[in-house]
């Protein structure tokens, strides 16, 4: 005989526990720029920083002067801070009820694919609410964003877009080894190995002479994110002394992307190994 | 010649679909062997009892199996299936093992109905089913972590159950359990066999299962022996 049973009525959406978890620390992070952003009129940045601080790698090229490193710190310290709280996002999938949620999903490859998937989601909640702040902070500080450097909406419009995907992509491949590590080793060891590479590859580039940035900085991974140091026209209308000639969007897209694939292979490889003992 | 090896071959599938073949599974870990050459073949619709004292390796064999964990050498099939090759874990696994809890925060029915959501088999009404099945009250709104210990191994059955799985492996499944809870795991196994499952217990309490088993075997050291009924002895 069938029984029915009455519960209460469940919402087909819910997040799982763990996913929840991170929605509140993005809410963090996006509160913490928020924060910055408010309080930069009284303090050291203005309207530009916050654009880069906030969309991450907001770091500008010299053309002769050595920036302080506590400047550059202070423009990466939202990816910092979003890096460290998303640092242990597979190890803590895996680690709560992991046994049964990973057997449930037949392959491993699966598993993974749908938490990069989650990440990816988070990544890109993140980049984009920060452009969207961002962008209407400028609005309110700037009036209509009347500039004389700046022409109006169109720069923001085509300055968002671009510099959003560009953010996305350099967290997701900060983000994907910080996992990887933190699966393997400890979420710290992760979050530190990997960031240690970013903030000294760009403290380095950032101070060294123009002609030295200019080889090095198209090559290496982590410079890849630096909006500000982008040949294209809007960064040459709002920061000609850090731009580097011949650096462009379309090929740190590529380069992002390629790389991101490659680290996306390697954790495949790593899941496999895993394991739940 | 190659028709009698693709005959071989066709043959050798049709077998294995119907079977757990363990073939020398070995697994060192820091230096200590937790399983040494392990060898077993299991037809499916049996209950199998592994007996032995913590440690002796019966969790790892069971995770093993699972495909939790890789072996240094040797290969499993489940029902035909080459775990770690073919596919990651068995296709269809209800699985209890030690040490993995649940989200804390939510009740057993929430806890059930995330984990049914990776599947999608099961509704509702299904997984409250298994909840009362196992002596748990479905509209319970307390979370998880007020679960008594018992509480919480019954939850785990649930889990392991409610999908009616072709596999299901069970670690120490009476556990915290009472007088009255064993009954009601006794009983869960023997649905479960009747109903087609193959049913793998691990327990280092002979007593408990024993006469549920069809085989039983002994783990010792990593290294595992099948123990003949007293009476099959007396036979030979």
């Amino acid at each position: 005989m069938m029984v029915t049973y009455k519960v209460r009525k469940e919402k087909a959406h819910a997040l799982f526990p763990v996913q929840r978890v991170y929605a509140i620390r993005l809410c963090i992070v996006l509160a913490i720029c928020v924060l910055a952003g408010v309080l930069s009129p009284f303090g050291y940045h203005d309207s530009w920083s916050i654009l880069y601080q906030t969309l991450g790698g907001g770091v500008f090229a010299t053309d002769g002067s050595v920036p302080s490193a506590f400047a550059i710190l202070l423009c990466v310290t939202p990816t910092f801070i979003f890096c460290y709280l998303f640092s242990d996002y597979l190890r803590n999938s895996l680690e709560h009820a992991g046994a049964y949620v990973f057997t449930r999903t037949i392959k491993r490859g699966n598993w993974l694919r749908i938490r990069l998937i989650q990440l990816g989601g988070f990544v890109c909640a993140y980049s984009f609410s920060g452009g969207v702040f961002v962008g209407a902070l400028l609005f309110l500080q700037k009036g209509m964003l009347g500039d004389a450097t700046v022409q109006g909406w169109q720069v923001v419009f085509n300055f968002f877009l671009p510099a959003v995907t560009l953010n996305m992509l350099m967290l997701l491949a900060l983000l994907i080894p910080v996992n990887i590590l933190a699966l393997r080793l400890h979420p710290l060891a992760g979050f530190i190995t990997v960031m240690a590479f970013y903030f000294a590859s760009l403290l380095l580039c950032a101070s060294a002479p123009h002609s030295i940035t200019a080889n090095w900085a198209p090559l290496l991974p982590t410079t890849q994110g630096v909006f500000a140091w982008h040949d294209t026209v809007f960064t040459q209308i709002m920061f000609s002394p850090g731009v580097i000639e011949g650096f462009s969007l379309g090929q740190s897209y590529a380069y992002l992307l390629v790389l991101v694939a490659f680290e996306i292979v390697f954790s495949v490889v790593s899941i496999k190994r895993i394991e739940l003992l | 010649m190659g028709q009698d090896m693709d005959h071989q071959t066709a043959k050798g599938d049709t077998n294995d679909a119907d079977q757990i073949i363990v073939s020398n599974a070995s697994k060192v870990i820091k230096g200590h062997a937790v399983l040494s050459n392990v060898s077993v073949n299991l037809k499916r619709g049996g209950i199998y009892g592994f007996f032995g004292l913590n440690g002796s390796g019966k969790t790892m064999l069971f995770r093993a199996i699972a495909g939790l964990v890789r072996l240094d050498s040797g290969t499993i099939r489940v029902f035909g299936e080459a775990i770690g090759e073919n596919s990651s874990f068995p296709k269809s696994l209800g699985i209890i093992i030690e040490a993995v809890g649940f989200w804390e925060e939510y009740t057993g029915f929430r806890n059930l109905k995330l984990l049914a959501s990776i599947k999608h088999q099961i509704d509702d009404n299904e997984i409250c089913a298994a909840l009362a099945r196992v002596g748990l009250d479905p509209s319970d709104k307390r979370t998880y972590r007020k679960y008594s210990l018992g509480m919480k191994q019954r939850l785990g059955i649930a889990q392991a159950i409610m999908e009616r799985p072709e596999l299901l492996i069970l670690d120490e499944p009476t556990n915290a359990l009472d007088t009255d809870g064993l009954l009601t795991v006794l009983e869960i196994i023997k649905e479960q066999q009747q109903r087609g499952a193959t049913v793998l217990i691990a327990s280092h309490n002979v007593a408990d299962l024993e006469e549920l088993c069809e085989r039983r075997f002994k783990m010792h050291e990593g290294s595992l022996s099948e123990e003949v009924p007293e009476i099959e002895k007396r036979l030979s």
